[in-house]
């Protein structure tokens, strides 16, 4: 019988990825396969996880009886040697390369990987049977390397989870007793490539400015410590007392922030589906965001996009409009409601998980 | 229909409205600039202020240094003696023997890394000493935050300079509206 394993091949699996693995691991072994996942490097921590030399027959199986599905962010000629030598059939599920340069002054190892991956892309296109991204960018970047049987499908995305968890107590009463003017919201990777310091400077221009009540939350986990570590020292040497970098591993916290929130803002560059907006679109926030590529697949018109440019004051100036402008914000909330109403999280799940058994058939 | 609504009309290029809302938003930027609000300068100097955060480099640690040379000084006395003690029946005669046998060579290798130990020892001090002496280094992150004030400060007085009496009570009359507005 075929095996469906896995290899999580980045040593900063976002939690998305790991949960990914996870639940497709959970699928294969619902249908009787033998499925489970391995750490190629770094200390992912994954429940449940083996060791590499576990994922190998006993008997050696003929070459291409099995599947191999690997989880990767950037290719390093380590992970393409890994790839290639192999024997099973190759699934990559690409989770997205962040631009490399903002990572220069924090991570530059994590720079460099990133600024190599299109080197080491193409070598993988030779060994994928089948490709998996969440974004149609994405997808169309792995079809110039040279990948075939490249499948554009988001991931699966639980966007009524936080319409269905109790919020955090104290955070809705700090908002409530506390915070008096209105709440600017990131929620996501607190990581370079977000640029958060860009929406620090906005808050800046925005309470000396136009609203000195606004308070502003960024909220989530980082991957790079010494930028979250900088990005605390900019905001406290600007004397930002209504900013609050919260570490929000919490599902009821986060669930506090969303509903607490006047405005989502993201003035980053993900480099996958922009998960956090589309829940603030549930949750009827109305949603600021750099117009990059993958932006403008995920959220189409239903959000403020702004040119892909440094720009805080105009980042503050939008901030302002949608929180001032009445109009605009039911119009912005009205739309994001239509945007995620079609996304069907079960119908993503059993895409994936149909996808990668059809690779083993 | 708000000033910020998007008129789209029927056919019309879904970036048409947004392109219109972003061109009244610039122009707005335009207005706080004109007006004093941004001071000229002012977004370059958030993203120097920035820039020069996230390249700051970590500051070295001079406890941990002195503790680092202390722990050098203590394990810088070699011997070339082996320890005669053997529980082989025997041994401790035959170890003897080879501690006479093998002394010249053992001490030349000694009193070479006695001499390079010593040498390592006191260029270590001198680094440590020199960490610590505030004239011959630089706290640079001392130096980004004062950099940081300095700038706040300067901005302040080009804010002063440039804004006119009746402006700043303009001002100050829309920050109190505003902030009435909220409460």
């Amino acid at each position: 019988m075929t095996q469906f394993h896995q290899v999580v091949a980045a040593p900063y699996a976002p939690p998305r990825m790991v949960a990914a693995a996870v639940e497709l691991r959970a699928a294969l072994r619902a249908v009787g396969a033998q499925s489970d996942i391995a750490v190629l490097e770094g200390d992912v921590e994954i429940d449940g996880v083996v060791a590499l030399d576990a994922l190998d027959r006993p008997s050696a199986a003929p070459r291409g009886a099995d599947v191999l599905v690997l989880h990767l962010s950037d290719v390093t000629p380590e992970i393409a040697e890994f790839a290639l030598g192999r024997p099973e059939r190759l699934v990559v599920i690409h989770h997205g390369t962040p631009v490399w340069e903002p990572y220069l002054a924090f991570d530059p190892q994590r720079a460099g990987r990133f600024a190599a991956t299109p080197v080491h892309v193409p070598v993988l296109a030779e060994r994928a049977a089948v490709t998996i991204t969440s974004v149609p960018r994405n997808a169309q970047i792995l079809r110039d390397a040279g990948f075939r049987n490249v499948f554009s499908t988001p991931m699966r995305l639980d966007l009524d989870a936080f319409e269905s968890v109790d919020a955090h107590e104290p955070t809705m009463h700090h908002f409530a007793s506390a915070v008096t003017g209105p709440v600017v919201l990131y929620a996501g990777p607190v990581d370079p490539h977000n640029r958060l310091e860009r929406l620090v400077e906005a808050y800046h221009l925005l309470v000396t400015s136009i609203d000195p009540t606004a308070a502003l939350v960024i909220a989530g986990q980082t991957s790079t410590a010494r930028y979250r570590e900088r990005l605390s020292r900019q905001i406290n040497e600007l004397n930002l007392t209504g900013a609050w970098l919260a570490d929000a591993t919490d599902a009821g916290q986060l669930a506090a922030f969303y509903r607490s929130a006047a405005v989502f803002a993201s003035p980053g560059e993900p480099a996958d589906l922009p998960s956090s907006m589309l829940s603030a679109m549930q949750l009827g926030v109305p949603v600021v965001a750099l117009g990059t590529d993958i932006v403008r697949d995920a959220v189409g018109d239903a959000a403020l996009l702004l040119p892909v440019e440094r720009d805080p004051a105009l980042l503050a100036e939008a901030l302002a409009a949608v929180l001032a402008d009445a109009a605009l914000r039911a119009r912005l909330i009205a739309a994001g409601r239509e945007r995620v109403a079609p996304f069907d999280a079960e119908r993503a799940a059993t895409e994936w998980f149909r996808i990668v058994l059809e690779a083993g058939a | 229909m708000s000033e910020l609504e998007p008129s789209r009309t029927p056919g019309q290029a879904a970036d048409e409205p947004a392109d219109e809302l972003i061109d009244l938003l610039r122009s707005r930027v335009a207005r706080r600039r004109a007006a004093g609000d941004y001071p000229e300068g002012l977004e370059e100097e958030l993203e120097e202020h920035f820039r020069r955060i996230a390249f700051h480099k970590v500051a070295t640690d001079p406890d941990g240094l002195r503790e680092a040379v202390s722990r050098v000084d203590e394990r810088r006395k070699f011997t070339a003696e082996v320890p005669a003690e053997s529980s082989v029946p025997g041994g401790e005669i035959l170890h003897r023997a080879l501690n006479k046998a093998l002394a010249r060579q053992g001490q030349l290798i000694v009193d070479q890394l006695q001499d390079f130990a010593d040498v390592v020892h006191d260029a270590l001090a001198l680094v440590a000493a020199a960490v610590q002496n505030p004239n011959v280094h630089v706290h640079a992150d001392l130096v980004g935050r004062l950099d940081a004030v300095l700038e706040r400060l300067d901005r302040l007085e080009r804010a002063m300079r440039d804004v006119r009496a009746s402006e700043l009570e303009r001002r100050v009359e829309l920050l109190e509206r505003a902030l009435e507005h909220r409460t």
